[in-house]
């Protein structure tokens, strides 16, 4: 059947992703700026390539890989204020942060390569599994486990690292308070 | 440990953003209005016809002149020659097998399988090679004609060339002119640069208005195409019918083969916004 117009489909596409690649970017960028320049971008991106984004939950994947590869440029280039998303930019001054920073655990997770951060975070934060790992990162659902499985391996090291006490066995690594599900 | 490591990291999420807020809504339309129409697909999509939504940009490339895109008799279906580290390549017949085709590619060396394919005007003449993996291949490039290619998606070319000892695997579509009654594999909205109602102010005159204009340009309505919530999303979210009330007011439409379009049309007009973002985009006058 016919082409839908490309308008609407975008439209369609960002009202259906945006809040989560928004929260994805939220998560791993600092300043309101960074983060809305990067949300233009990814969806800029978007735009253009509409084309090749994939029907259904693919089109999450896919964009969360845009999003990826946009945080990373946008923090090797040159700072960039691009006229976009004036509003949007303050709108997300009034987003609080929530404190983190304060946690040694969270120093330790700081301390993980960004690749071993971005692992862990793809499930723990986005809630993905192996497969969907993999059609982020644009590598083998081998791949994704084994890499994911190491940065575990490699966060529970430095708990251990920084506070012994905490992690006494090095397995059960800093059990957080609430328990395990 | 790996619930416990999992629970940890959760504890340094920010909180999601949950809705999207107005100035997330401006921002849809500061990007469809300033950024480039939505380039060719890079894979091979599973519509049939392949619809492809050109990028305006323009790109002047080759020197050589030389005879694509007729019908040939001779016995092999391309011409390959060898000049200047290319394969430079010409298929002489556009109907042949392609088994044919690339069982002469696989005399070079190459892992090149070649589908010509027939699209509607504004595509005739594009070359469009992808990997498996559904990359495009930079590699292979079409041959324009001497001077610069004014057609949206580069569609110009008059052959295609290849490096020499080019050792990737790759599977280049090349459109042709379609025969009369036969249906487009390839097409795109009827606005674009080479095609019927390119400029043309189509966009909220009713069925009937546009009926005429069509006619006028040698063009028959075969159906509709309306918005449908409920229809299968892989459609695009349209289904076809056969008739619409005269009423109505058409948004865009397609070939879908040589003098027959198929007309997208709903009760409610679409906004200036969207009007004035297709002119532009398309390089036509803004109202």
């Amino acid at each position: 059947m016919g082409p839908p117009e490309p308008e609407q489909r975008f439209e369609e596409l960002y009202l259906a992703h945006y809040p989560a690649i928004a929260t994805y970017v939220r998560r791993r960028s600092g300043s309101p700026d960074d983060i809305a320049d990067v949300i233009a971008e990814t969806f800029t991106t978007a735009w253009r390539r509409l084309n090749d984004v994939p029907e259904g939950d693919g089109a999450r994947l896919w964009l969360y890989g845009v999003a990826r590869r946009t945080l990373a440029n946008h923090f090797r280039g040159e700072e960039r204020r691009a006229a976009l998303a004036v509003r949007l930019r303050e709108e997300i001054t009034t987003w609080v942060n929530p404190v983190t920073g304060a946690e040694s655990a969270y120093e330790a997770f700081k301390r993980l390569s960004d690749d071993d951060r971005e692992l862990l975070a793809l499930v723990a934060w986005e809630g993905l599994g192996g497969a969907e790992i993999a059609k982020v990162l644009g590598c083998s659902r081998g791949a994704a486990r084994l890499r994911l499985h190491r940065a575990r391996k490699r966060l529970a090291k430095e708990l251990t690292r920084l506070d012994p006490d905490l992690t006494r066995s090095g397995q059960r690594a800093a059990v957080p308070a609430k328990g395990r599900s | 440990m790996t619930q416990d490591i999992d629970q940890i990291v959760a504890r340094f999420a920010a909180p999601p953003v949950t809705e999207v807020s107005e100035g997330a809504r401006e921002l849809i339309h500061e990007i469809t209005a300033g950024s480039p129409a939505p380039a060719p697909a890079r894979r091979g999509r599973r519509l049939s016809p392949r619809v492809a939504i050109p990028v305006g940009g323009l790109l002047t490339a080759g020197v050589v002149a030389l005879t694509w895109l007729q019908p040939g008799t001779s016995a092999s279906a391309l011409n390959i020659r060898q000049e200047g580290g290319y394969y430079v390549i010409e298929i002489k017949d556009l109907y042949a097998n392609p088994k044919m085709y690339e069982e002469q590619l696989r005399r070079y060396g190459l892992d090149v399988s070649l589908k010509v394919r027939p699209a509607t005007a504004a595509f005739e003449r594009q070359v469009f090679p992808t990997a498996p993996d559904n990359s495009f291949v930079n590699e292979i490039q079409g041959i324009n004609p001497p001077g610069p290619c004014d057609m949206v998606g580069d569609a110009c070319a008059i052959g295609m060339k290849i490096p020499v000892g080019f050792k990737g695997t790759a599977l280049v579509e090349v459109s042709r002119k379609a025969r009369p009654g036969e249906k487009y594999d390839i097409t795109t909205p009827w606005s674009i640069k080479g095609e019927p109602m390119h400029c043309v102010p189509f966009a909220n005159k009713t069925v009937a208005e546009v009926r005429a204009m069509l006619t006028e340009r040698g063009v028959r309505i075969s159906g509709f195409a309306v918005r449908d919530p409920t229809a299968d999303k892989k459609a695009g979210g349209v289904r076809e019918q056969a008739s619409v009330p005269d009423s109505w007011l058409v948004s865009g439409g397609f070939l879908t083969e040589p003098g027959v379009a198929m007309v997208m049309a709903q009760p409610t007009p679409l906004s200036q916004r969207v009007i004035d973002t297709r002119n532009k985009a398309e390089g036509c006058a803004v109202s």
